[in-house]
């Protein structure tokens, strides 16, 4: 379908040109209420910015929120949000007097920052429950990034307003590029997404929901949960089985924080005719969307998903249900800090030549995208080895796994309790069909009696 | 029957079999002569590197090849002499089993095109950004990683969704959420051809060419520098000041997308934005905007061109047939510790006024009250490096707020602008200026 096109289009030029005549002569852009009940008219009224943010479910209080304006402009949003009692912070790229002027009046608290959409991160302005991201959208080089910014500070849901270039009903997914002044003869407008293309970044930076509230004269209302809806308290389907979650380019539950990195999970589950928007998987409690779902045989799935913006070194839980069941179990990811990740050996130590601990027991081998311990030669393919050991405080450079004598570097460790662990290898593609023999060792033992593994390329 | 099949237990035979079944993607032509197959073959890439104008031979460049998978252009950059750099986001055991094949000395790197800086590897005379921009999520921000790191010349290939044969298409570009370009979900936006040439401009090259769009691959040569005048025929423009259009000092900082305002004197008529080239330090900026002050007077604006290294930079412009003009010295990511480098301002002497105009009708001796009023003056006697933010405009008592201060003049005479309070009432005044101490005589002024 073809898309009309918004830069070119006379009426929407002379529409923007009025715009900035009437705002040159108002000199406010937004009216404000003051506390006697007088009115500083601007070029947009009390009713028509009333009426905008009453297209989106934001709470009529917010006692105990923290909430973000990002391009505040005068500030009515803000000083609104203030109003229903939450504590807010205002942003713009550049300062307005204006917004001085009305907060001095008003005798409003709000945070005013200057900062570019880019500077908002986590450490410079801590989290948000809600964050209004109005008419800021179209004016940014990386829209995406912006995005991607904005979720990474969104606790709760983020409301998006910006201009489209179409009334809603276009499928396509385009955006406009304007180079110099092509959209309405301003400078500072960089890209026009449609209606769809704006829901589909929201979807892309990292929230779980997205809705398209509204489309009317070229603007968008679009709320962006980061939360999926609560599980059904009678969830009909049984909780799925999480197998793993591996970094996709490298099968290892590392993450690299900043870099483009993306979640395969491998689980199980009797969900019949499992559809992508019916899985919800979460990362601490923060929705995630699956991009791919793919049914691997019967009842075991894979499923490729972003790696949330703004996640801290450290531990994640990943875990996932359906919209009709209850939790799965979760599966640990690491964001790496930059800095010690260069600082990790790169080889292993030699077998001791005197054990000062008793060898490892393998009690489990199997493959990890499934429950079994048959191996294809898939590249995605790796090994779950689960063992017993006296031995305290692992990590994953004291662990040695070996595949026929061959050592492979081990992935991924867990302490599973009680002396229990879980080791994940690669497996090598090129091992002869058969059996194959796994066995486990730490820095201070000797190997463990050996596992079994079966490899049958294209078994199925 | 094929009497040239070669024995099957000839073991150059095998190893090539063996090399084949690592699944190449590039076709790799050992130092042999013998050539392991790949999904393209060797006439594609040679095909596909002949779209750019890549010089045969690249002794003492140095050249980043940026998503080299296989490394075929990364060996044949090498091969025409060029010190090359490869760049991968997941590191291909394929490239560096042909790295020892071929005894190349390709440095082999693991990063995404969006963490490259100058800081951390430098940079190239030559970048080859070949089939990577469409799997990018902001493809704006890595062009202009890709234009930052390179001093002259950057190969551009990407998938377009058009032949850009349409002269009058206007930029546009499709985003890929999921799979639904061709199944695979590493794609994030397809561009048509006129948004793949805008964005590339827009990264801050100086020029961009379309090579030639073959089989929804845009192949697009960027130059960050503009081709020098060789026979000059017209006098060199005399630029009378430069600033930060933002901000309105002479300083611009790399983390915001700053744009430069060059206010320039030219004798050739009716310039448009195709004969204007601003030039910052060794990098070409095209125009964004272009306007006629009045006279011979031009204002031009344009981005400031990425990858500048903190420090001082000289700002100048030619036109079509001329040479470069005076240049003006900016400050880029300038520091304290540089600032404080700068030379110690010199005291004014025989700080003068020379003339006092209407900074919009350029009236002698009158000013126009009312919104946005403006006073014009042409100074002598200031310092080399006087700033605006050192001046002071006095009308009577009033300290007026100064606007703008230009480069001396032919006559060593500079213009300062300064701005009316919006309630000034038509008076007989005297304006005077003053800087680090210096005050110059009062001249009269009929505020009307």
């Amino acid at each position: 379908m073809a898309v009309e096109r918004a830069a070119g289009d006379p009426t929407f030029y002379e529409l923007v040109q009025r715009q900035v005549a009437l705002l040159s002569t108002k000199g406010w852009y937004h009216s404000i209420e003051l506390p006697d009940g007088n009115i500083v008219q601007g070029m947009i009224g009390i009713d028509a910015l009333k009426g905008r943010l009453a297209a989106y479910p934001i709470p009529a209080d917010l006692t105990g929120k923290r909430v973000l304006d990002v391009g505040a402009w005068t500030g009515w949003c803000s000083f609104e949000m203030e109003r229903r009692g939450a504590q807010v912070m205002a942003v713009d790229c550049v300062e307005f007097e204006e917004f001085r002027e009305a907060h001095r009046m008003i005798g409003s608290k709000v945070d005013y920052r200057i900062l570019d959409v880019e500077e908002l991160t986590p450490e410079s302005v801590g989290l948000f429950d809600y964050v209004l991201f109005f008419g800021v959208l179209y004016h940014l080089r990386n829209p995406l990034l912006g995005l991607e910014k904005i979720c990474a500070i969104t606790r709760d849901t983020a409301f998006v307003e910006s201009f489209v270039t179409d009334d809603g009903s276009s499928a396509a997914s385009t955006l406009e590029f304007y180079e110099t002044n092509e959209l309405g003869g301003q400078i500072d407008n960089w890209f026009g997404p449609t209606a769809q293309c704006a829901a589909a970044l929201c979807r892309s930076a990292g929230f779980a929901r997205v809705n398209l509230e509204y489309v009317s004269e070229r603007r968008a209302g679009i709320t962006c949960h980061r939360l999926w809806e609560p599980p059904l308290a009678d969830a009909a389907d049984p909780a799925p089985l999480l197998y793993s979650a591996v970094n996709n380019r490298s099968n290892d539950v590392q993450f690299h924080p900043g870099k483009d990195e993306y979640v395969c999970v491998y689980f199980r589950s009797e969900a019949p005719g499992l559809t992508r928007d019916r899985l919800c998987i979460e990362i601490d409690g923060s929705g995630a969307p699956a991009l791919v779902l793919v049914n691997l045989r019967g009842q075991e799935w894979q499923a490729n998903l972003r790696v949330p913006p703004g996640l801290a070194p450290g531990q994640h839980q990943v875990r996932l249900r359906t919209r009709d069941s209850g939790y799965s179990n979760a599966f640990a990811i690491v964001v790496e800090n930059a800095a010690a990740r260069r600082d990790r050996p790169l080889r292993k130590a030699p077998p001791p030549a005197m054990p000062t601990e008793p060898s490892p027991v393998i009690y489990e081998v199997r493959n990890g995208m499934r429950e079994s311990a048959v191996f294809e030669g898939h590249r995605n393919e790796y090994i779950c080895c689960r063992f017993r050991t006296p031995e305290p405080a692992l990590d994953r450079e004291s662990v040695i796994l070996s595949i026929d004598d061959a050592e492979q570097p081990v992935l991924f460790l867990t302490d599973l309790g009680g002396g229990s662990w879980q080791a994940n290898a690669r497996v090598p593609t090129d091992l002869a069909d058969g059996e194959h023999f796994v066995t486990i060792r730490t820095l201070r033992s000797g190997p463990s009696l050996p596992g079994r593994l079966f490899f049958k390329p294209g078994c199925e | 029957m094929n009497a040239a099949a070669p024995n099957a237990t000839d073991p150059n035979q095998r190893k090539l079999e063996e090399l084949a079944r690592l699944g190449w993607y590039h076709s790799m032509e050992l130092p042999d002569g013998s050539v392991i197959p790949g999904f393209q073959s060797l006439a594609n890439l040679r095909n596909r590197l002949a779209q750019f104008p890549v010089p045969a031979d690249l002794h003492g460049k140095r050249a980043l090849d940026i998503g080299a998978w296989d490394g075929w252009f990364t060996f044949e950059l090498e091969r025409r002499g060029a010190h090359v750099m490869a760049v991968d986001s997941t590191p291909f055991e394929r490239f560096r089993v042909a790295r020892d094949l071929l005894q190349s000395r390709a440095d082999y790197r693991i990063a995404d095109v969006c963490r490259l800086s100058p800081a951390g590897v430098g940079y190239f005379d030559l970048v080859m950004f070949l089939g990577v921009l469409y799997h990018l999520k902001h493809p704006m921000l890595a062009l202009e990683k890709v234009c930052e790191l390179a001093t002259d010349m950057v190969c551009v290939e990407s998938f377009v969704i058009d032949d850009g044969s349409d002269p009058a298409a206007k930029p546009l570009m499709e985003f890929y959420e999921t799979t639904e370009l061709c199944g695979q979900f590493d794609n994030w936006v397809g561009p048509n051809t006129a948004c793949l040439l805008a964005m590339c401009r827009a990264a801050g090259f100086a020029r961009v060419r379309l090579e030639s769009v073959l089989d929804h691959r845009a192949h697009v040569t960027c130059f960050r520098r503009w081709p020098e005048n060789e026979n000059p025929r017209e006098p060199a423009p005399f630029l009378t000041s430069v600033e930060n259009a933002a901000t309105r000092d002479r300083e611009f900082s790399t983390l915001n997308d700053d744009y430069v305002a060059i206010w320039f004197k030219s004798p050739r008529a009716g310039l448009t934005t195709g004969d204007v080239f601003p030039r910052i330090g060794p990098y070409g900026s095209h125009p964004v905007y272009l306007q006629s002050t009045g006279g011979d007077g031009w204002q031009v604006n344009c981005k400031l061109p990425p990858g500048l290294p903190s420090g001082w930079h000289s700002a100048t412009l030619r036109t079509t047939d001329s040479s470069w003009g005076s240049p003006v010295r900016i400050g880029v990511d300038i520091s304290p510790e540089l600032r404080r480098q700068r030379p110690a301002a010199t005291s004014a002497s025989d700080l003068r006024i020379a003339i006092v105009t209407d900074g919009k009708t350029w009236e002698r001796n009158l000013v126009h009250t009312g919104l946005d009023s403006c006073i014009s003056l042409w100074v002598s006697g200031l310092p080399a490096d006087a700033a605006r933010d050192g001046l002071a405009v006095w009308l009577d008592g009033d300290d007026l707020p100064a606007v703008f201060l230009s480069e001396p003049d032919p006559e060593g005479l500079r213009q300062v602008n300064a701005m009316l309070p919006s309630g000034a009432q038509p008076a007989d005044r005297a304006v005077s200026v003053g800087f680090g101490g210096a005050v110059s005589a009062p001249v009269a002024v009929r505020l009307v």
